[in-house]
């Protein structure tokens, strides 16, 4: 999931050495303004963008994209890992913005082939994430706005509605008040356990309303429903006040890199309010698979399966999970399913980094416990920190991670697999 | 937070300060100890009031002698909004123990004041001063208190608040605090004392006065309001970098032909009362032309409410001698009165532009009607004795011959700095005549050099104020500091761009010649529809003129490239009429607020320049189409240049220039309010580019423009405002301590560090840009 | 067709329970030899590695407090630096040699090792923790390999039972595993004093559409190694192989341990319980009454 993408900020150079760190951290403002103060990274892009990359002496790139990493490990590193209250069962509305404001070509190979991918790997990325949670998907264009797909938990649904053509096609004028009233109305009879939440991606800097907008937040806010949006262009003030007063987030993308990063911030759940009253004893059911020979007809769609699941309260049969029986409205979910949402509720703390420090004396060092030579998880060896020439090159190498538990040392690739993929530390699942 | 500057404690109502208002304090201070006067331009938005009523009100409470400061701002928005930071101020002051008795006030028209039920629901401010005064009248409070049977029935009724107000004793005064136009007003209903004639009362007592320019420098008024300041108060005047426009225009006089009937109409009213007088009760007619003879001044007392009839000349200028005898007698002085205004009238009459000093024109005057200087000198005095002796009722009525009486009263006083100019046509295209007589006055200083001059410690301030070094010659005063601070910021909140030619690469500009070549027009609606594309919510454009703007944006029409905006943002305009562009104001705040995003096309010299804000969203870009160059070929404008050219030797075009930038620096300023406030800077026009006119822009916005910012086509232009919008909507610190935000801690390090270097050099200068390891933008 | 150029990734698991596979061995039904386990499994890993040149391997011991690599042994492990390694014979294949040479002497060192003496008498075996290190490892090398595509699979040879405790780093562990299409199979060992049924590893093949496989005749080890787990995971669709019917999906109850057909789900934590109750026991929320 690392994945180094395109270089977006000026990259710091090796040498820069920060001031007396504020007591609260910055990283993306820092990010932008070179640390040299060499100007600001929008005048560089235009001048000259490829300049941005900078070889080092060896004329190998390799050191600038490698501090570029440790740039975006830096920021994942203060997330948060506090264990803090989470809807796990959520239901989410994706607004897509189709207007003539999406036909631009800043972002490359344009902004609604862009978005509609990332849109697509969100989707997948947020059932695997929150495997009870339901999603439908609404566009709006020519000042309408216009449901695509209902509240379902079937990926593959939404997947298809997006891959359509005539979904594709960026026109007219956006409508956010539409959307969100659209969203709302749709929303209404959730129930109360399960979290509200609309997510807009928004990229005009315009929206052509029927009514007043605030009536609309005011009904939102009353309907308890969080709405986050991403903007595509640059900040407006209607969105932000809308986030505000929902307590969502509004975020502006400076690049495709970028964009993916704040859509995908939205696939954890959010945290919620202890005060709401939200938590509740759902009733749910694990059916068993069973084999049907002759085939019958499933009570979801009417198409004929061989192998699926009977529902324990009204015994229909249910081709997949997780899923609403149609006929008993009884939540179906497997126990991995459940399980898939753990790691939400008990993160991996995060790793220490650790600086050998001067070699201690004698008389320590035999007490002391030496630091492994080698990575716990994977066995990957910590190069000695080299000298100035390489250190770029093996500045990865030799940063080694301690876990606060287990201590073990861990290196940087495991470090990032631990916490994004594993949600398991392998030295505390040891012990 | 609290510090010591300079053995002088400040309470200041905030927990962090930035660096800029430190030194704008610290400057400050020296130059009250000094005694001195002051120039400061400090950047638009970072708490420039604050900063400065905090200092001056420890100043004040710390030193025995206690000075009073006067504030002067030019509209009254600002007067409130100046008050309220006071509160604030004053508030955290007590909450830090300090117990003063303090009382801050502000003063504005009788407008804003009025709490009488029936005269403030006039329409007009005029017609409000016109009720007022027809109340509070000394003649008609008399004819109320003797109680007359049929008199008192004609006469209008009295003002209650007022009547209460003067029986008050001498020592009911307001409990001290500081008190908003709005408090005030509450206090008086409560009370029952009409609020504006209390403030004007209170000013000998307050702390504080928070007024509007003219009480001070206007003559008309400032004799009434300020005659009692003592020397030693601190004057304040803020956004005053269009102060020497208005000095000069609070001495100058426009005549029209409307303005000549009536007041001879006025005039016969007048004699008919004369007549009526003589034959009911002439006692009062001789008493006042005894009064006359032997010189007897009307006393204070009884003038001191009235401004109806009061010197439109400076108190030094008036002769200290008895009225001219052939003016005395009423039936004189009127025939004379009669006499003028037909001259007027067949000066009126001529049809081709007569431009002459007041000299000649006395000479003239003299040559024709055989009326001296002398007489004249005393019109305005004469016609307000008369007024009083005749006690006449509706005074509105008498508005013209007052005008007529003050410009005879300032053409003759002055010998040097006035120009009349006679235009009998309005704009030189027509052909049907409307003539206007100007009385101009060319320089600035014979308002605003008494006020240099009588105070010790005058502190002009403003967010625009470059290029400092003509100001003290405009005005005639020498300044002990003069300061341009600039913003420290950590991240760049504005970017100027300065745009010199069209995607085609053709050069764009408002220059006369080329401004309706297509190529020109074309490209300027290029940028606009652009960034109506880009720019998020509000977008603010400045034209140099009503007409230029007229003219471009039929052309746009025509090219049909308003329609093309249309399709991203709402348009509204500026025009003349105040509750016109108000309507305008309301409705371009309300598309910015709910998402619909408008564009504000307006002009760079009129209200919304001058007074409107623009803040956060609802001025996200502001654009400036072209120079906003005054009107070269008004008369005015070059009889003002020719007479700075002589006596002050200023080039014209170094004026000229000058003029243009500051009002272009204060539109584009407006669209800053506050740090955490970021927008773009466009200067489109291809002269912008040039160093001399680059370096007449405020120091702050100049360190905001890098090199390659300036001279950019329209694409690249917009390439870098994208990049820097989305780079802006990125979440922000708001605590940068130790950079640009001192707390106390960081503030005290700093003092010692400079009190070190202070030691060793001699010389300690916490100057602008000389900030140890703060960050200044660019 | 990329297969060609795949390179597969063997990671093996091998339980060494020590108080199982001693209870193993004196199973009067069906008894366990561990030696002649171990001597099975290595001819499976030679053939894994003759199949192809650059098949990689890894060898993970699942002991009762620990997990280990057997193989690849660690940088400037002593073991590797040791002067007085006995000389390879000539005609054994070094790479066969280097891996049986390393599983034996760190298994004995493991069995050995003071540290875990006390753990010895407890039935368990540390699973998921194998997992996570067999999960690092496989991301390792596939991204010191991303020219190539590394197909990875992770062989089980389990023995112990299941610990509860386990449950949900051993389901971060299938999901991972899911993620990254590495699938799990499981050999499984069961007999009258030893082994039995387990919930999870069924479940961890089910899920990674590996091969869940309880061994009827272990002395028959090797010829199930070979013909059921050593072909690899792109030759399997053509292959007719054992697989499991029915995976029981359902949840125990955390109140009971009953396995539930129908039941409550705490939404704050997600406990699952067979019936209502005004507070979760896990979480202590409050729920609020029913209308």
């Amino acid at each position: 999931m690392a994945t180094a993408s395109k270089p977006a900020a000026k990259v710091a150079t090796n040498g820069a050495t920060k001031k007396a760190a504020p007591p609260i951290d910055d990283e993306d403002s820092h990010g932008l303004m070179g640390a040299s103060g060499q100007g600001y990274s929008w005048e560089e892009e235009y001048k000259r963008s490829w300049d941005v990359l900078q070889e080092d002496e060896q004329g190998s790139l390799v050191g600038a994209v490698n501090s570029i990493q440790m740039q975006m490990k830096r920021r994942r590193l203060n997330k948060d890992t506090k264990v803090v209250q989470r809807g796990i069962i959520r239901h989410l509305y994706l607004v897509i913005d189709l207007s003539r404001a999406m036909a631009e070509l800043d972002l490359k190979p344009s902004r609604v082939e862009c978005t509609l991918a990332l849109a697509e790997q969100f989707v997948a990325e947020y059932f695997d994430q929150n495997p009870l949670s339901q999603l439908g998907v609404i566009i709006t264009r020519d000042a309408l706005a216009e449901k695509l797909t209902e509240l379902s938990g079937n990926p593959t649904d939404h997947v298809d509605v997006i891959r359509k053509k005539a979904n594709r096609e960026p026109r007219g004028e956006p409508s956010l008040q539409n959307a969100l009233d659209l969203a709302r109305t749709s929303l209404a009879h959730v129930p109360a356990h399960a979290s509200r939440e609309i997510l807009v991606l928004y990229a005009s800097l315009t929206t052509c309303d029927p009514d007043n907008i605030i009536d609309t937040i005011d009904a939102l806010r009353r309907n308890e429903i969080r709405v986050s949006v991403v903007g595509l262009s640059a900040e407006v003030q209607v969105c932000k006040t809308i986030c505000k007063e929902t307590k969502g987030t509004y975020r502006v993308v400076m690049n495709e890199g970028h964009f993916k990063e704040l859509l995908f911030e939205n696939i954890p759940p959010p945290p919620i309010a202890m005060a709401q009253n939200m938590s509740n004893l759902i009733k749910m059911g694990f059916p068993i698979t069973r084999n049907f020979d002759p085939p019958t007809l499933c009570a979801c769609h009417h198409k004929p399966i061989r192998k699926g699941y009977a529902c324990p309260g009204c015994s229909s049969t249910i081709c997949d999970i997780p899923t609403d029986c149609p006929v008993c409205a009884l939540t179906l979910v497997s126990s991995p399913l459940l399980a898939r949402s753990y790691h939400h509720l008990f993160p991996v703390d995060n790793y220490k980094e650790v600086i050998p420090g001067p070699p201690l004396p004698d008389v320590l060092a035999t007490t002391a416990t030496p630091l492994a030579g080698h990575c716990f998880a994977c066995l990957q060896a910590f190069a000695p920190k080299a000298g100035a020439s390489n250190a770029a090159l093996v500045g990865l190498r030799s940063a080694r991670y301690e876990c606060g538990r287990c201590m073990n040392s861990f290196c940087w690739d495991c470090d990032v697999y631990v916490h994004e993929v594993l949600h398991s530390c392998p030295g505390c699942v040891n012990r | 937070m609290k510090f010591d500057l300079d053995g002088l404690p400040i309470l200041f109502p905030y927990d962090y300060i930035y660096p800029e208002q430190y030194a704008y304090m610290r400057d400050m201070k020296r130059a009250l100890d000094q005694q001195g006067h002051c120039l400061l331009e400090m950047p638009s938005g970072t708490g420039k009031t604050v900063s400065l009523l905090s200092l001056i009100v420890a100043y004040q409470q710390y030193y025995p002698e206690k000075r009073k400061l006067i504030y002067c701002s030019r509209t009254v928005p600002e007067i409130e909004k100046a008050l309220a930071e006071l509160q604030r101020l004053m508030e955290y002051r007590k909450s830090q123990g300090m117990k003063e008795k303090f009382l801050g006030l502000g003063l504005t028209s009788r407008r804003n004041l009025c709490v009488h039920p029936e005269v403030s629901k006039a329409k007009w401010g005029q017609e409000v001063d016109a009720q007022c005064r027809n109340k509070t009248a000394p003649w008609v409070r008399e004819m109320h208190k003797s109680d007359k049977e049929g008199e008192a029935a004609n006469a209008p009724a009295l003002c209650n608040f007022f009547e209460a107000l003067e029986n008050a004793e001498e020592e009911a005064s307001m409990p001290p605090g500081v008190y908003t136009l709005e408090d005030i007003k509450e206090w008086g209903r409560e009370n029952g004392y009409c609020p504006y004639f209390l403030s004007r009362r209170m000013i000998a007592f307050a702390n504080v006065v928070i007024y509007s320019y003219h009480y001070l420098l206007d003559p008309k008024v400032a004799e009434l309001v300020s005659k009692e300041l003592s020397k030693d108060c601190i004057v304040v005047f803020d956004e005053a970098h269009n102060i020497d426009n208005v000095c000069t225009e609070s001495l100058s006089i426009d005549i029209t032909r409307p303005m000549l009937d009536a007041s001879a109409r006025s005039v016969t009213a007048l004699s008919t009362r004369i007549d009526e007088l003589k034959a009911t009760n002439s006692e009062k007619l001789l008493s006042e032309y005894s009064r006359l003879v032997e010189g007897l001044r009307a006393t204070q007392e009884s003038r001191a409410n009235e401004e109806f009839m009061n010197n439109p000349i400076l108190s030094d200028d008036m002769l200290q001698e008895a009225v001219p005898g052939n003016i005395r007698r009423a039936e004189h002085f009127v025939a004379f009165l009669r006499r003028f205004i037909e001259y007027l009238k067949t000066r009126l009459r001529v049809m081709h532009v007569v431009a002459e000093s007041s000299t000649s024109f006395l000479q003239h005057v003299k040559e024709i009607t055989f009326i001296d200087k002398k007489p004249l000198r005393f019109c305005s005095e004469r016609l307000g004795s008369l007024i009083r002796t005749l006690e006449l009722t509706d005074l509105a009525e008498y508005r013209a011959l007052q005008t007529i009486a003050a410009f005879a009263t300032v053409v003759a006083t002055y010998q040097k700095g006035f120009i009349l100019i006679l235009e009998p046509y309005e704009n030189d295209m027509d052909t049907i005549p409307n003539p206007v007589l100007h009385l101009s006055c060319l320089d600035a200083t014979i308002a605003i050099k008494p006020v240099f001059d009588r105070f010790k410690t005058v502190i002009i301030t403003s967010g625009t104020l470059s290029p400092m070094e003509l100001y003290p010659t405009l005005l005639g005063f020498t300044p002990v500091v003069v300061q341009s601070y600039q913003m420290t910021l950590t991240r760049s909140c504005f970017l100027p761009l300065t745009i010199t030619r069209g995607s085609d690469q053709v050069a764009i500009s408002s220059k006369f010649e080329v401004r309706n070549d297509l190529a020109v027009v074309r490209n300027y609606g290029n940028i606009l529809i652009e960034y109506a594309k880009i720019v998020p919510d509000g977008l603010v454009c400045f034209f140099p003129s009503y007409l230029y703007m007229e003219s471009i944006v039929t052309a746009w029409n025509d090219l049909g490239m308003l329609q093309e905006v249309l399709k991203y943002k709402l348009i509204f305009i500026e025009t003349p009429d105040a509750a016109e562009t108000s309507m305008a104001l309301e409705n371009y705040r309300m598309a910015c607020d709910n998402g619909r995003g408008a564009v504000l096309l307006s002009v760079a010299r009129g209200k919304v320049s001058e007074g409107v804000d623009f803040d956060h969203n609802y001025g996200r870009a502001v654009i400036l189409f072209g120079i906003p160059y005054q009107y070269t070929e008004s008369r005015i404008l070059k009889a003002r240049l020719e007479y700075l050219r002589d006596n002050s030797k200023i080039r014209e075009n170094d004026f000229l220039t000058f003029d243009a930038m500051r009002h272009g620096a204060q539109c584009v300023g407006r669209v800053l309010r506050g740090k955490t406030d970021y927008g773009l800077m466009v200067f489109a026009d291809k002269r912008f580019a040039r160093a001399d006119k680059r370096s007449k822009l405020p120091k702050w916005i100049n360190a905001g423009m890098t090199e390659a910012c300036v001279n950019l086509s329209t694409d690249m232009a917009l390439a870098m405002s994208k990049k820097f919008l989305r780079s802006m909507a990125q979440p922000f610190e708001h605590n940068q301590l130790g950079v640009s935000l001192w707390d106390e801690e960081e503030l005290r390090r700093r003092q010692e560090k400079e009190a070190r270097k202070g030691e060793v050099s001699g010389h300690v200068d916490f100057g602008t840009t000389a900030m140890e390891g703060v960050e200044v933008a660019g | 067709m990329s297969c060609a150029e795949d390179i597969n990734l063997l990671a093996v698991v091998v339980d060494t329970n020590p108080a199982a596979w001693a209870a193993a061995a004196s199973d009067p039904d069906r008894p366990l030899d561990f030696v002649k386990i171990i001597e099975q499994l290595l001819i499976f890993i030679n053939a894994h590695l003759s199949l192809k040149f650059d098949n990689e391997l890894a060898i993970i011991a699942s002991h009762a407090d620990q997990s280990q690599f057997l193989y690849p042994l660690p940088p400037a492990d002593p073991l590797d630096a040791a002067d007085d390694e006995p000389s390879k014979p000539a005609n054994v294949y070094k790479q066969f040699f280097d891996v049986d040479r390393a599983v034996v002497s760190k298994l004995k060192e493991l069995v050995d090792d003071k540290r875990t003496k006390s753990a010895e008498h407890e039935n368990r075996s540390m699973v998921a923790g194998s997992l996570a290190l067999a999960l690092s490892y496989i991301n390792r090398i596939k991204r010191a390999n991303e020219n190539n595509s590394v197909q990875s699979r992770i062989l089980i040879l389990s023995i112990s039972p299941d610990l509860p405790s386990q449950y949900i780093p051993t389901m971060n562990c299938i999901f991972a595993a899911q993620k990254v299409s590495t699938r799990i199979d499981v050999c499984r060992f069961s007999g009258r004093k030893y082994g039995g049924e387990s919930v999870f590893l069924p479940q961890a093949s089910h899920i990674t559409a590996g091969i869940y496989l309880d061994i009827p005749e272990p002395s028959n080890l090797l010829q199930y190694l070979l013909y059921t787990f050593l072909p690899e995971p792109s030759m399997r669709k053509t292959l007719l192989l054992p697989h499991k019917d029915q995976v029981d999906f359902r949840a125990a109850c955390f109140c009971h341990k009953n396995v539930v057909d129908v039941g409550y789900v705490c939404s704050v934590c997600l406990s699952i319980f067979c019936s209502l109750s005004k507070k979760c026991p896990t979480c202590q929320t409050v729920f609020p009454a029913p209308k």
